[in-house]
């Protein structure tokens, strides 16, 4: 840093000094009070700080109110804490600094081939598209970015519908995929595709044998997606490869929740094309991939048209910050693997004992065996779904997955695994991270478990079943 | 050259340092994850008993420690501008004394 002036650097350290003070008002877990400026200040802390951090910490040093956060009418004694990593992680702040430069001096287009601009921005996405192949263990040639694993999953499968549809007609998929996935399939239907939707079992894994058979002559691909958004379950990835290389069908899937999560290799797995997703592993949103085999060579359709980027199936310039995020994380993930690992197991067991030791009647959703420990989704029997999430309203968690979340429907990956209506209700995804601590856990045991205490005293049904009766012989009675 | 084993002093104040560093970030998840991370790392690094690995773990740390991570919006600030063409040439025709029409 040279170039940093004297006058910078001082003007840097007040706004640090700023920043401490006003953080130390904004985390109000501990339950001390803090200035009402400062928390109102929190709640948008996402936005650039310097403008007006140094103010708010002058102003409110003697302030003594209790702190509230007001956003959509609901008011909160402070930001929330974060449980929901499966809609989106934060970005790690190494990923944030591999990506500055390239906001503000580096700004070239990585497709101008005439100037230093282009080339320095052309250099970095290499070398992103480098790290991401080096996590999936891919060569760099076989990844194209896109702008988020919706794209990819769009390209993966009706581009190979398309490339292949005057030999093949029929694709395989399965109840509980992502929906982007199940859309392109409904609407490679309309366009008089076959599609087979394979059901899952109890414990969410799709049965192998049933696969075997559901594959037909002219079936182009299967798509099975690696961990489940929404129940968090592992996909017998490896068996399903071996199936679909022996079929010779090309096999896709949406590695979206597991990538920099869960070691994958794509050769020993056999995987001809998956979908990444950059914020999914503290990288930046508006980012994703698509890896697609090289030998045996996988062709798709492109899905837009224009100047030829990414080899012709991306056109559009790729974005330069974004991508050299999307490469950092992966190259962190990377690292850090291990380390998540171990860290977001120890979460999950400690969440897992502290709910199971006070509450009774949780059922968790999908496989315990095959899953992934980051995400935990859990069924509270005889309390009302709705009431529970905003009972917890301190703790960000979603009902399931972010785009179906503001329905009211019970989820449809629920109700896939044969989860009856009441229990599909009920489910709540807890999903822990990198930058999840043991004390928001420990708090978020104890909100739940008082919220749901609360709700089952304030419940009917609760009160039968304490009474011994078996709710389901009851004949209601309709009005 | 063999690597040289860092002394449990120059160990103990790196690992100072990142503690020092963690506190910096004004985000509390941020903030925890680094002391976490720090805490975990050199204790790993306690067992190793071979002298050139001690050394490029402290070297990794070191590297680690001295990537401004928490200074990520002092580039926003302002970077350097110095080594743009259109100043270096300002520089060498105010110094020719010809500049060109």
């Amino acid at each position: 840093m040279a170039g940093r002036t004297l006058l910078q650097r001082t003007v840097g350290r007040a706004l640090l000094q700023a920043l401490k003070a006003r953080n130390a008002a904004e985390i109000t877990t501990t339950g001390k009070a803090a200035p009402a400026v400062c928390s109102e200040m929190a709640a948008m802390w996402n936005l650039p700080r310097h403008h007006s951090s140094a103010s708010a910490a002058t102003v409110a040093v003697d302030e003594q109110e209790a702190p509230t956060v007001m956003m959509k009418g609901v008011k909160m004694p402070g930001r929330p804490l974060y449980l929901d990593m499966q809609a989106t992680s934060p970005v790690d702040p190494r990923v944030l600094d591999a990506m500055l430069p390239y906001f503000t001096d580096q700004y070239g287009n990585p497709h101008s081939r005439t100037h230093i601009y282009g080339w320095e921005s052309e250099d970095a996405v290499e070398r992103a598209r480098g790290q991401i192949a080096n996590l999936i263990g891919a060569n760099a040639k076989e990844i194209i970015f896109t702008s988020g694993a919706t794209e990819a999953n769009n390209i993966a499968i009706k581009g190979v519908a398309h490339f292949y549809k005057d030999k093949k007609k029929h694709v395989i998929t399965t109840q509980t995929e992502h929906k982007c996935v199940l859309d392109s399939c409904r609407h490679l239907q309309q366009e008089g595709f076959d599609v087979t939707y394979l059901p899952v079992k109890t414990d969410g894994l799709i049965d192998l044998e049933e696969l075997k058979a559901t594959i037909r002559p002219d079936t182009a691909l299967v798509s099975v997606m690696y961990v489940n958004n929404e129940i968090g379950v592992i996909q017998p990835i490896k068996e399903i490869g071996e199936i679909c290389r022996q079929h010779k069908v090309f096999f896709h899937t949406d590695a979206a929740q597991a990538a920099g999560k869960i070691p994958i290799n794509v050769d020993d797995l056999k995987i001809d094309l998956m979908s990444l997703s950059g914020h999914k592993l503290y990288g930046p949103k508006g980012i994703g991939a698509i890896y697609m085999r090289r030998r045996p060579r996988v062709r798709v359709e492109a899905q837009m048209s224009g100047g030829g980027q990414e080899r012709g199936i991306r056109s559009g310039t790729v974005a330069t910050p974004l991508a050299v995020g999307m490469g950092a994380a992966c190259e962190i993930a990377m690292q850090e693997m291990a380390n998540d690992e171990k860290h977001i197991l120890e979460l999950h067991k400690r969440f897992l004992e502290g709910v199971t030791s006070q509450v009774q009647g949780l059922v968790i959703n999908g496989s315990t065996e095959h899953r992934y420990a980051g995400n935990l989704n859990i069924s509270f029997a005889y309390v009302e779904g709705e009431s529970l999430l905003m009972g917890l309203k301190e703790v960000a968690v979603s009902s399931g997955s972010a785009c179906t979340s503001a329905s009211l429907e019970p989820s449809y990956v629920l109700r896939a695994l044969g989860v009856e209506e009441d229990m599909a209700h009920t489910s709540i995804r807890f999903g822990f991270g990198r930058f999840t601590t043991k004390e928001e856990v420990d708090r978020a045991t104890k909100l739940t478990v008082d919220q749901v205490q609360k709700l089952r005293q304030m419940s009917p049904l609760w009160e039968m079943v304490q009474e011994g009766i078996d709710l389901k012989s009851i004949q209601w009675s309709q009005h | 050259m063999a690597a040289v084993a860092p002394s449990p002093v120059e160990a103990k104040a790196l690992f100072k340092a990142f503690l020092r560093e963690a506190r910096k970030f004004p985000n509390y998840n941020i903030r925890e994850y680094v002391k976490r991370r720090a805490k975990e790392g050199f204790r790993e690094c306690q067992s190793i008993k071979d002298p050139a690995a001690a050394a490029a773990a402290f070297a990794k740390g070191k590297e680690q420690l001295e990537r401004p991570h928490h200074d990520s919006f002092f580039l926003l600030m302002g970077s350097s501008s110095e080594d743009l063409v259109l100043f270096q040439c300002n520089k060498l025709n105010v110094q020719g004394g010809s500049v060109s029409a």
